[in-house]
């Protein structure tokens, strides 16, 4: 199972050789890593599909002294949809930073940024060891703080200095937690962690920092305040990685933390209080972020408010499987917020790269000025248009069945009040979108915007994410079978041979 | 004045950061022992407390120390600017490349007993492995620190 250390060291390698190469070959460097990482994360899913999950001990040393690589379903969705938004948004990214003398030199950073950021991500998806997957998630969050701030603007730096010291904080409250756990058990994997812990205070506070910790770095309702300006002032590519992938690396990681260490302390008890409030904060998130995006009037701003409102909807797994310990509608929950992940991935990838679209043809992201836009950018209205649909879960997209699959299991487990949230974060959504595409409808008054030529790439590549959006709502069943029964079941029940 | 001071402050017209001819001859007399300091920690990590990173740390330190008297431009001499970007990545090519060549001769990543070196004694071999890739270390610290500090001064 080599290759589990050839999706990690890949990007970590063309980013470093994309530091010595000279510019004009950075950019194929960069694309012959994406494809290779692509492959080799398509393999570790068929692996998955055929066999189930595996495990590596690094350099032969077993858990307790070494560090493991562990793959489960979960890791290789996360995988594929990072490779998948990884190589789109890099063929988007060769057009983009090619196009004025301006955008070259941030090009020549991008790169190595972004390969080291997509290293750090898989690492954090395969790691298996606490404090490895704090390391890992620095490394993507400090490459992720480069990229907000390659543009050089003011607006980016102080969006960027924000970014840094919300993440940086959310890093060492997680840091301090799995210190207290290791002076508590002398453990640090996953899975030799979750059979040695017993509810006791220093071990309540380890996973009460922790969460926390992870909370502000995946932004969820009162520590959302870094991601709309990061987001925003980022360039395009940059906020459709951010945006797409960078959050969802430390919900993966509270995901883990939650259902694969701390289960026996968040099954019962006691844990159902935080299950809740976590829910809580994630339907004021989805009201609050959506609320605030149908009210901004700048496109890259409505989009950024959008993923706080949609990030929102990946927490109610928390209350939905907190009540008992492994109830029926547990496979509901995980394929409904694994779909979630997917679909709102792709289809806000698309909607930044769109956005970026426009914002070079026209000058300005501003609503107001898109009179007229439908005619004459077709293709760029049309995957506005076809990844909108999926962020409002309109059938037959993703969206639909991620947010079908988790209204049932939220109606299955009995927590009736969180399915009103649900609908109401669909309609925002949709009054959001709308709000979008109506002002490209609107014909221009005599003196139209002279618009910019967009390159070919840039015009298709926002297309080919938004239809894989809809694509992949005809394929869940591939999905919820690679998820098989629950992903922390699987590992604390034999850890795929454990040491 | 001193002839330090002619050979700091007037070549080309290069412009020094400080103009004391004391803290001129302390730099240049205490670089070179931070240097042999940074060396000797650095080939001591392997095997007694040392090691690549805080080897990098004390070169670096040696570095900085002149770029801080000196002058960015003198001491461009000891250590160029456009150089640490590619030193620092050469040094990361080799830590990952020691990796590599053991998995490709069949061991895991890092696995040092598989490097394709026939010639050294398993023991010695695994010693000399840390060593190198130590090396690598050492680079990417020194001159990442270095980058940095060129970095904030340009801004």
């Amino acid at each position: 199972m080599n290759q589990m250390i050839w999706v990690v060291l890949l990007p970590f390698l063309g980013s470093v050789v994309c530091l010595l190469v000279h510019r004009k070959l950075v950019f194929a460097l960069a694309m012959a890593a994406s494809l290779g990482t692509l492959a080799v994360a398509a393999g570790l899913v068929a692996h998955v599909w055929e066999h189930a999950g595996a495990r590596v001990e690094l350099g032969g040393w077993a858990a307790p002294l070494g560090i493991a690589l562990q793959l489960d379903g979960l890791a290789a969705l996360f995988l594929l949809l990072t490779a998948v938004v990884g190589v789109l948004v890099g063929i988007y990214a060769g057009s983009f930073f090619a196009q004025t003398s301006e955008l070259r030199p941030m090009g020549i950073h991008f790169w190595p940024l972004w390969l080291l950021l997509w290293g750090g991500l898989n690492g954090v998806y395969l790691c298996s060891d606490a404090f490895n997957a704090y390391v890992l998630l620095e490394i993507s969050t400090l490459a992720a703080v480069g990229l907000t701030v390659l543009s050089g603007s003011t607006a980016s730096l102080v969006a960027g200095l924000r970014y840094l010291l919300a993440a940086m904080f959310g890093s060492l409250m997680y840091l301090l937690g799995v210190a207290l756990l290791y002076a508590g058990t002398g453990q640090l994997d996953f899975v030799l962690l979750s059979r040695s812990l017993t509810p006791q205070v220093h071990v309540v506070t380890a996973f009460g920092l922790m969460v926390f910790g992870l909370l502000l770095k995946s932004a969820l309702l009162p520590f959302h305040f870094w991601l709309p300006p990061a987001h925003a002032s980022a360039p395009a590519p940059v906020s459709a990685i951010l945006s797409a992938l960078v959050v969802k690396a430390s919900f993966f990681l509270l995901l883990k933390i939650w259902f694969v260490v701390f289960d026996s302390l968040s099954g019962e008890g006691p844990g159902k209080m935080p299950g809740q409030l976590l829910g809580f904060l994630g339907s004021l998130a989805v009201v609050w972020g959506s609320f605030q995006a149908v009210r901004q009037w700048r496109l890259k701003s409505l989009i950024a408010y959008s993923t706080v409102g949609q990030l929102g909807y990946l927490f109610f797994i928390f209350p939905v499987l907190s009540f008992s310990h492994s109830p029926p509608h547990e496979a509901l929950a995980w394929g409904g917020t694994v779909f979630h992940l997917f679909s709102h991935g792709l289809a806000k990838a698309s909607l930044f790269l769109a956005a970026g679209c426009l914002l070079r043809a026209m000058g300005t992201d501003d609503l107001h000025a898109m009179r007229d836009i439908a005619g004459r950018m077709p293709v760029i209205t049309f995957s506005l248009g076809v990844a909108g649909v999926s962020l409002m879960g309109l059938p037959p997209s993703a969206g639909f069945v991620a947010k079908w699959m988790l209204l049932r299991a939220v109606l299955a487990s009995g927590q009736w009040w969180w399915a009103p949230v649900i609908v109401l974060g669909g309609l925002l959504t949709a009054a959001y979108v709308f709000k979008i595409l109506a002002y490209t409808f609107v014909p221009s008054q005599g003196d139209a915007v002279r618009l910019q030529p967009v390159s070919l790439a840039m015009t298709f590549v926002p297309l080919a994410l938004a239809m894989l959006c809809v694509l992949i709502g005809f394929r869940a069943d591939e999905v919820i079978l690679l998820l098989p029964a629950v992903p922390g079941c699987e590992m604390s029940a034999g850890g795929g041979g454990g040491p | 004045m001193t002839p330090t001071r002619v050979d700091a402050c007037h070549i080309e017209g290069m412009k020094s950061q400080t103009d004391s001819p004391i803290i001129h001859v302390c730099a240049r007399g205490l670089a070179p022992v931070i240097l042999i300091i940074g060396l000797y920690v650095f080939f001591h990590g392997h095997y007694s407390p040392g090691g690549g990173f805080q080897g990098g740390v004390l070169l670096a330190a040696s570095f900085l120390l002149l770029r801080m008297t000196l002058g960015t431009q003198i001491s461009q001499l000891v250590m160029p600017s456009r150089l640490t970007i590619t030193l620092s990545a050469i040094g990361a090519l080799i830590f990952a490349g020691t990796g590599l060549v053991a998995i490709f001769a069949g061991g895991n990543f890092l696995d040092y007993g598989f490097l394709p070196v026939p010639w050294f004694d398993p023991a010695y071999l695994r010693n000399y492995a840390i060593l190198f890739i130590e090396l690598g270390v050492t680079l990417t610290v020194m001159a990442t620190l270095v980058s940095i500090y060129d970095d904030l001064l340009e801004a």
